[in-house]
């Protein structure tokens, strides 16, 4: 028997292992290793997720086993005396949501990212994933927003790390600006924010990259047919963290290429190819010190750009062999005509975060600038942003955020307290008129240009007793604003109560408000008759486990909205001195809007199979009233809507995972044919606004991937079916000839993608 | 540039305006009457005349079951204060509320109404001016080549019937004179002239029978629209004219005659109805007439 040992020694290699969280890079202690698993050896991996492994030359399947993780088995090949590996074990939130209890909000999802990135249909995006939860409509696939509870899209306030920035979503694409590499995970508030959530009145996403420690190098590469992106980051030493990623997109180019050669096939030049591509990227850079245990600096810059080209073909007319300027070439515009969409945006922070035992606060100024620009005429890519125009400028924020706890009112209680002052100097730009004049001498540019200022402070008290938890808070906002100046109270309170068997009941009450977008209230192109949109909102509900693996969250939800700013069109006529024509084109009003509902969602997580998944549903209607007191539904009143998602793990690191999404048609206004004798041909008139609707939406997106290491790799092949039945759910839809018939005209086909994802 | 402008237009606009659609070819195809439809107007004037009493009548051919419940006929963009000519081309215009006017509402048609009252137009007014119709521009200018009598405005007017609870809508851009012009009193129109469809009175499921159309007036370039409420028609459901016979002591008015062929489904029993109109397209919107028969078609 020694003499076996002995011999098995000599022939040993070393096998230095590192084992660390698979999302988060952070070392494991306390985990199992064996070379095989009839091994008599077991080693433990100390505090920094490291031990070293003797294993014979050869083939081996080391196994990994951890009272929290479960258990791992990775083939080896050992050829030498020594080799080293990195051991990721999957994050043991198998269920991608986690429900924080005890929080000072009513519901508030926190979300690991890395379980997000695996929801198909998303492209491992994990923002986008929010749209499967309960409460949120589906949006049209072109627009970035998420509009939640009834709301509108605009009421929905986009944050990173708790600072705010303009936009979340990439237009066409439909990702996020944020990389994923660095998103530790996502906080999601569809209502019922506590007071320090402010200037929006519905929801929040706060995509966080700072939850979770950064240990050592970790380095990520990831492509896939649009986009290409590299995150790097390391921990220094105890004191210094650098983190730093940039993707680009080359999908306009891959469009470019294929444009021009076509065209050089088809007889002409590669400069006359025209064609319409999106082009995008994103930056993203922090440098953290951390000079003792409390305290910790931070320097944050984040940058993002997003436009949508269309690329006119030149022509030699003049035949000198160069392709001749186009006629606005000459003109001197503010703006590139052919940049359709062009929007864009930096910030940096400075923070400084202080973690003591009784105290806490976050301190930061940010500023940066930003543009949007929106080209195109066609008003439902619209929503969001301004409409043939451009907006933008810079801004400062500066924030405060306090929290006292209070261990002498219950273990968790606190004071809560903060102030922020927010001030943007924007201009927004019409190009209305700019955009369809002959004669590039008579351009006239509508500029409007205001200088918003919004201060707030909050207060809240949060006890916490043994099963009950009530936070009472009030907030005041003052908005500066199109020379005006208004004050809003904003009193919210919410509670918690747990029941035994594990019921948790919840409920709150609160009033938010927010300003209005320039763009939507700027002369030319918005209504300057809009006001501060507020709104009450108000949830009770009950989330409970249940045998089996199963999680319930029930809530009903309402909101009462006010000054709510929604899109109308209206006719707006044209004269360039030879003809006259009308179009449509959005206008802002300023309405009312009611919602109620109910939402749950359902989660299993069987604890001895390899499967897990979720239903989220919602019953919901939202209406809006103008002010003559016209009902009409939402832009996105769906009053069911629901979303299942499921994954099965096929051993051998593989896992195939879908959706199902199915909800109520969007309401749209219906065009009503008018036969036009004398013409022999029809043309429409419309109807009530949002009176019809498009028919339900159906959608099934699949996923497959595959995780192996090799080395200091972990590396992930993915494949994500987008619409895998190739459904046409239209989300901008014509008529048949004679308006008797909607046909689809614009919706996404089935679109696979191949990804792949390497981490060291 | 302007491609962009086209693009962007056709973005914005043909999702819904129909410049995607074929209509012509639809058309020429689309003659079974399987749903409500106003396929022609007239009135009488076929201009509106200021002040001046005006019948109106309009054809809407639906299947056998289907109830018209009510008629409403309404013009956009007519002030009864502005003696500026207003041309309005397009039916965007009804989007304003304001700048409507119910002309008259009834439970059938044809309907005698007066129509509004308004001022003589000025015609030396610049030939571009704004109108208060509540739009952020309107234009007209002077109609060339007619005498003191022919300014006018140029307005859309919109057709509207209930059938079975729903909306059917139609609509013709018709002239505005303060007083008589000199055309309408010299021209007799299409809408005024005798028409008459010859076919059999009765026939065999899956047979073809012949159908005649005479109009009593010059419609060489008139189109002759057909529908039925069942089979198909040979000659597609747009003709034109096939005779002309001028007008002679014997026979004082011209006549115009076009044909066409049905072919009945061998399956089809009972009555089967036969529409046919026959105007001139892009001339007066309300110059048109139209007549219809009954086939008693048998097994």
């Amino acid at each position: 028997m020694i003499l076996a040992l002995l011999i098995t020694t000599a022939y040993a290699a070393e096998v230095s292992v590192k084992v660390v969280d698979s999302a988060t890079g952070a070392p494991i202690s306390q985990a199992f290793l064996q070379c095989d698993a009839d091994s008599t050896q077991t080693v433990i991996t100390n505090t920094k997720g490291k031990t070293t492994l003797s294993c014979p030359k050869g083939s081996h399947i080391v196994s990994v086993f951890h009272d929290t993780y479960g258990k791992k088995q990775i083939p080896l090949e050992i050829e030498g005396d020594s080799t080293s590996m990195r051991i990721r074990l999957e994050s043991p939130s198998f269920m991608i949501i986690e429900d924080e209890k005890q929080t000072d909000a009513i519901t508030r999802h926190v979300i690991t990212a890395e379980e997000l990135k695996r929801v198909p249909g998303t492209f491992g995006d994990p923002v986008r994933a929010l749209q499967s939860l309960p409460g949120v409509a589906r949006p049209n696939i072109a627009e970035g927003s998420i509009v939640v509870r009834g709301a509108e899209g605009i009421n929905t306030g986009f944050y990173v790390d708790g600072m705010p920035v303009p936009y979340m979503f990439h237009t066409m694409v439909g990702r996020s600006v944020i990389i994923p590499s660095f998103i530790d995970d996502i906080e999601f508030f569809p209502g019922g924010m506590p007071s320090k959530y402010g200037e929006v009145t519905q929801a929040v996403v706060n995509v966080r990259t700072d939850t979770l420690p950064t240990e050592g190098t970790k380095a990520q590469l990831r492509v896939d047919f649009l986009d290409g992106g590299l995150a790097l980051e390391q921990r220094i030493n105890d004191e210094w963290t650098v983190r730093g990623a940039g993707r680009y997109s080359w999908v306009g180019g891959i469009i470019s290429t294929a444009s021009k050669m076509a065209t050089r096939r088809a007889g002409g030049q590669g400069y006359e190819a025209a064609y319409i591509a999106p082009e995008y990227w994103d930056q993203f850079a922090d440098i953290r010190y951390k000079p003792n245990k409390e305290d910790e600096l931070s320097l944050l810059y984040l940058a993002s750009r997003d436009t949508l080209i269309f690329k006119q073909g030149r022509y030699d007319f003049d035949g000198d062999g160069e392709p001749d300027p186009l006629d606005w070439e000459d003109a001197d515009l503010s703006y590139n005509p052919e940049h359709w969409i062009d929007n864009q945006f930096w910030r940096t922070r400075l923070l400084w975060r202080h973690t003591g035992k009784l105290h806490e606060h976050e301190t930061w100024i940010a500023g940066g600038m930003e543009n949007q620009q929106n080209l195109l005429g066609a008003w439902w890519l619209s929503r969001q942003g301004p409409y043939r125009g451009r907006v933008g400028g810079p801004s400062v924020v500066m924030r405060r955020d306090d929290k006292w706890h209070k261990p002498t009112w219950g273990m968790g209680s606190a004071i809560v307290s903060g102030a922020q002052l927010t001030s943007r100097w924007f201009t927004a730009e019409d190009f209305q008129e700019t955009f369809n004049v002959q004669d590039y001498d008579e351009i006239v540019e509508i500029k409007t240009e205001d200088h918003q200022m919004v201060g707030s402070m909050w207060l809240e008290p949060q006890w916490q007793q043994e099963n009950f938890y009530l936070g009472a808070g009030l907030r005041g906002a003052v908005y500066s604003w199109d020379n005006q100046m208004v004050f809003q109270p904003e009193p919210r309170v919410s509670m918690r109560y747990q029941l035994p068997k594990d019921v948790l009941l919840k409920g709150a009450v609160g009033r938010y408000s927010q300003l209005p977008p320039l763009e939507r209230y700027a002369q030319g192109i918005g209504n300057p008759d809009l006001d501060v949109m507020t709104a009450w909102q108000a949830a009770i509900g009950a989330e409970t486990n249940l045998t089996g693996g199963w999680h319930i969250d029930s809530s009903f939800f309402g909101g009462w909205m006010d000054n709510l700013v929604v899109r109308d069109l209206q006719v707006d006529t044209y004269n360039d001195g030879d003809s006259v024509r009308t179009e449509l084109q959005p206008y802002y009003l300023g309405v009312d809007g009611l919602a109620l509902g109910w939402e749950g969602l359902f989660r299993i997580r069987p604890s001895d199979t390899p499967w897990w998944g979720w239903v989220s549903v919602t019953l919901s209607k939202a209406m809006r009233r103008d002010a003559e007191g016209n009902l009409f539904p939402s832009d996105y009143d769906m009053p069911i809507a629901f979303t299942a998602v499921g994954a099965y793990d096929l051993g051998r690191n593989w896992e195939v995972s879908g959706r199902i999404q199915t909800t109520s048609g969007q309401p749209f206004t219906p065009f009503y044919g008018v036969y036009v004798p004398r013409e022999q041909y029809f043309t429409a008139t419309r109807g009530d606004l949002n009176s019809d609707r498009y028919p339900t939406f159906f959608r099934m997106d699949l996923r497959v991937q595959k995780v192996w290491s090799k080395k200091w790799v972990d590396w992930m092949l993915y494949m994500d079916v987008y619409n895998a039945t190739n459904r046409a759910n239209p989300f901008i839809a014509a008529y048949n000839y004679d308006y008797s018939e909607l046909v689809d005209i614009a919706s996404l086909p089935i679109i696979p993608t191949i990804g792949l994802e390497a981490t060291y | 540039m302007r491609r962009i402008l086209l693009i962007t237009m056709l973005l914005q606009t043909g999702c819904f305006r129909g410049l995607f659609s074929e209509a012509p070819r639809y058309l020429a195809t689309e003659y079974v009457v399987d749903r409500p439809k106003i396929v022609a107007l007239k009135a009488g004037p076929i201009e509106m005349i200021s002040g001046a009493p005006t019948t109106f009548d309009a054809l809407l051919v639906a299947p056998k079951e289907a109830s018209i419940q009510s008629w409403s006929v309404s013009v956009c963009g007519l002030d009864p204060t502005m003696d500026t000519p207003t041309y309005i081309w397009d039916l965007l215009c009804f989007e304003k509320q304001d700048a409507v006017s119910t002309l008259f509402q009834s439970t059938s048609l044809p309907h005698t109404f007066a129509v509004p009252t308004f001022p003589e137009i000025d015609c030396n007014n610049d030939n571009y001016r704004p109108m208060d119709t509540g739009l952020t521009e309107d234009t007209g200018w002077r109609e060339e080549g007619y005498g003191e009598s022919t300014c006018s405005h140029y307005l859309p007017l919109m057709v509207e019937a209930t059938v079975d609870d729903s909306p059917v809508f139609a609509a013709a851009f018709s002239y505005w004179y303060p007083t008589v012009p000199y055309h309408l009193r010299r021209n007799t129109p299409i809408a005024q002239a005798g028409i008459g469809l010859r076919t059999v009175e009765s026939a065999r499921a899956g047979t073809e029978v012949a159908l005649e159309v005479s109009v009593a007036a010059d419609a060489r370039d008139a189109s002759f629209q057909w529908y039925i409420d069942s089979g198909t028609l040979v000659d597609t459901g747009i003709t034109s004219a096939r005779t002309y016979i001028e007008p002679s002591d014997e026979q004082p008015y011209a006549q115009t005659t076009s044909n066409n062929r049905l072919i009945i489904p061998p399956d089809y029993v009972g009555a089967l109805r036969v529409w046919v109109v026959a105007h001139k397209p892009w001339e007066h919107g309300l110059d048109m007439t139209w007549t219809s028969v009954t086939i008693e078609v048998t097994p």
